[in-house]
């Protein structure tokens, strides 16, 4: 009931200041005007603001002490029209700006990011950026003071050549150790593979003796019968007798394990014997060309890491720039995939200096595109 | 409203005049609306020096801006710039209190009054106060209340200008108008100077219809 009379006298007073502006319609001012002479304190209220309404007006009577009329002091030398000219490629040079900060934003975060991500290998940002800061702050430095600046601009040079120097080689000495690192991974792959291929060896002449073993086992039983009617069959059949002649001479030449077989069939221990040493000097020199392959790769790819680490080193200390950093690229020193699946098994911390090596480019990448950014920006704020 | 005699060009004219460059064309805009701009500046900030100082900045931002104005109320466009500068100066105020040295200043005698114009001293005098006290009821308004009942009952501006002048809507102005002079009403009737403005206006009459009677006689 109150709200309701609150919203009605709040919506007459609202009507009545419309009314004393003109702003009601026909309609409205006769509705108004009798609600007027209804009620006193609608009356006394629009009185109220009427008296308001003429003093204020005793503002307009306001005037400056002095003339605002503008001279040409006051204003630029070009006209509207040309002040609205120059002010036209504003918003083109501010969309130019805003796009290259945000790209350079955009790519620092993304080095960051990827740095984060790769256990703190961030050797290109630390170079990068102080130098795009150094070079702005030196552009900075010259334009305020010329003459002191040059030597601060000398100095800070030989300052960040210095850092460069020193990065470079402690950079080249971690990719010593990333080298040497994967050539012991690669020595100790090559002499597992040598253990397993004894191993192999062994498994594989055991099998091969019970196989003998039972073949003779075998004959044993079987040879009685097969003499005599072997013997019967001679008798008879000529051309028989010429193959088995044959197959006899066959088998006696065929291998060490064979004669091995035979010597411990035999009857006599000096033929048991001269079979035994035979099979010893056979399956030993089966077994010594293997051997010496797999030592000698082994020592072919140590030979060749550690060439790799050596002329890296030195390529590095010759040339300590930044660039100097894409030159390690995987492809010197990239492993087989079965030995990284070893590392990653088994040396955690040699796979991360192998990460870095890929991480590097793409970092020298980005901090290139925010530096040419950076340039830019600066070239288009001296235009502007 | 502006007077202007019939032969005097419009203020479209004058603006495009303006825009090729043409300083007297804007100076003649200048001098239409310079009181009118004032007046908004004085009962937006109460300061006659900083009223001063934001309506030259409102004329220059003006001249700036010509080539943005695409006609129609000139006036509306104007008094939007010069609110705009108010507002500007009251957010600095309220940045740095401080630096408000010309409040500080008028709050000890140097109040503005209105100009003379041969008047008498005694309606003269009559009319500082009555300005003095609606200033301060003024000051007391929300922003964009004190805002819409300047341009109204002092500046004169219709509905659909103080809309265009505030950039809102006829609705909005409607209201803020109304709130606000409700507002000043409750402050001057608990002030008890609602009681007194209405004897100043009394006297004020009385004076004028004596004058008036003694301008005849003589």
């Amino acid at each position: 009931m109150i709200s309701r009379r609150f919203r009605r006298r709040s919506a007459r007073r609202a009507d009545a200041s419309a009314f004393l502006d003109g702003e009601l319609t026909p309609g409205e001012r006769e509705d108004f005007a009798r609600e007027l002479k209804r009620s006193p304190e609608l009356r006394e209220y629009l009185s109220d603001i009427e008296l308001i309404q003429s003093q204020l007006s005793v503002l307009r009577e306001a005037r400056p002490s002095r003339s605002l009329e503008l001279s040409g002091a006051d204003i630029a030398p070009q006209t509207p029209r040309l002040i609205a000219a120059r002010r036209e490629p504003a918003p083109i040079r501010l969309r130019v700006a805003a796009l290259g900060a945000a790209a350079a934003i955009a790519a620092l975060a993304a080095v960051g990011l990827w740095d984060a991500l790769n256990l703190g290998g961030a050797v290109v940002v630390e170079r990068s950026v102080p130098t795009a800061a150094v070079a702005e702050s030196a552009v900075a430095a010259v334009e305020s003071e010329p003459e002191s600046a040059a030597v601060q601009v000398v100095e800070q040079a030989a300052e960040q050549q210095a850092q460069e120097e020193a990065e470079a080689v402690e950079w080249a000495a971690a990719e010593a150790q990333q080298t040497a690192a994967v050539a012991a991974v690669a020595e100790e792959e090559a002499e597992e593979q040598m253990m397993a291929q004894e191993a192999d060896a062994m498994e594989e002449g055991a099998e091969y003796e019970a196989e003998a073993e039972a073949e003779q086992a075998e004959q044993a039983a079987w040879a009685p019968q097969a003499e005599q009617t072997a013997a019967a069959e001679e008798e008879t059949d000529p051309a028989r007798q010429a193959i088995t002649a044959r197959e006899r001479s066959m088998t006696s030449d065929s291998s060490a394990q064979e004669m091995s077989a035979s010597a411990d069939q035999a009857a006599s221990p000096a033929e048991t014997e001269q079979a035994v040493e035979q099979a010893a000097q056979q399956q030993a020199s089966s077994e010594a060309p293997a051997e010496t392959a797999v030592k000698e790769e082994a020592q072919a790819a140590t030979q060749q890491a550690v060439e790799q680490s050596v002329a890296s080193t030195e390529q590095a200390v010759a040339a300590p720039q930044v660039e100097a950093v894409g030159q390690s690229g995987p492809a010197e020193s990239e492993p087989t995939s079965e030995i990284r699946v070893r590392q990653v098994e088994e040396r955690p911390e040699a796979v991360a200096m192998y990460e870095r090596s890929w991480e590097t480019p793409v970092q020298v990448a980005l901090a290139v595109v925010a530096a040419v950014v950076l340039v830019l920006l600066l070239a288009l704020r001296r235009r502007a | 409203m502006p007077d202007r005699p019939p032969e005097q060009p419009d203020d479209d004219a004058l603006a495009e005049r303006a825009r090729d460059g043409e300083l007297d064309a804007f100076n003649l805009l200048v001098r239409r609306y310079e009181r009118r701009v004032f007046g908004l500046c004085l009962g937006m900030l109460r300061s006659p020096a900083a009223a001063e100082d934001a309506a030259q900045d409102a004329m220059i931002a003006a001249w700036r801006a010509l080539d943005g104005y695409r006609g129609g109320n000139f006036a509306a466009w104007l008094m939007r710039i010069a609110s705009n500068r108010c507002r500007d100066e009251l957010r600095r105020r309220k940045r740095r209190p401080s630096a408000s040295l010309d409040l500080m200043v008028e709050e000890h005698g140097d109040a503005w009054s209105p100009p003379d114009e041969g008047r008498s001293p005694e309606l003269a005098a009559l009319d500082a106060e009555t300005g003095r006290v609606l200033l301060v009821a003024l000051e007391q308004l929300p922003e964009e209340q004190r805002q819409a009942v300047l341009l109204s009952d002092v500046q004169g501006l219709a509905y659909r200008e103080i809309a265009e002048a505030m950039d809102s809507s006829i609705g909005t102005v409607k209201s803020r108008l109304n709130r606000g002079r409700a507002r000043m009403r409750q402050l001057l009737l608990e002030s008890g100077e609602l009681s007194r403005a209405r004897e100043r206006q009394a006297l004020r009459e009385r004076m004028e219809r004596a004058a008036t009677e003694g301008g005849r006689r003589a």
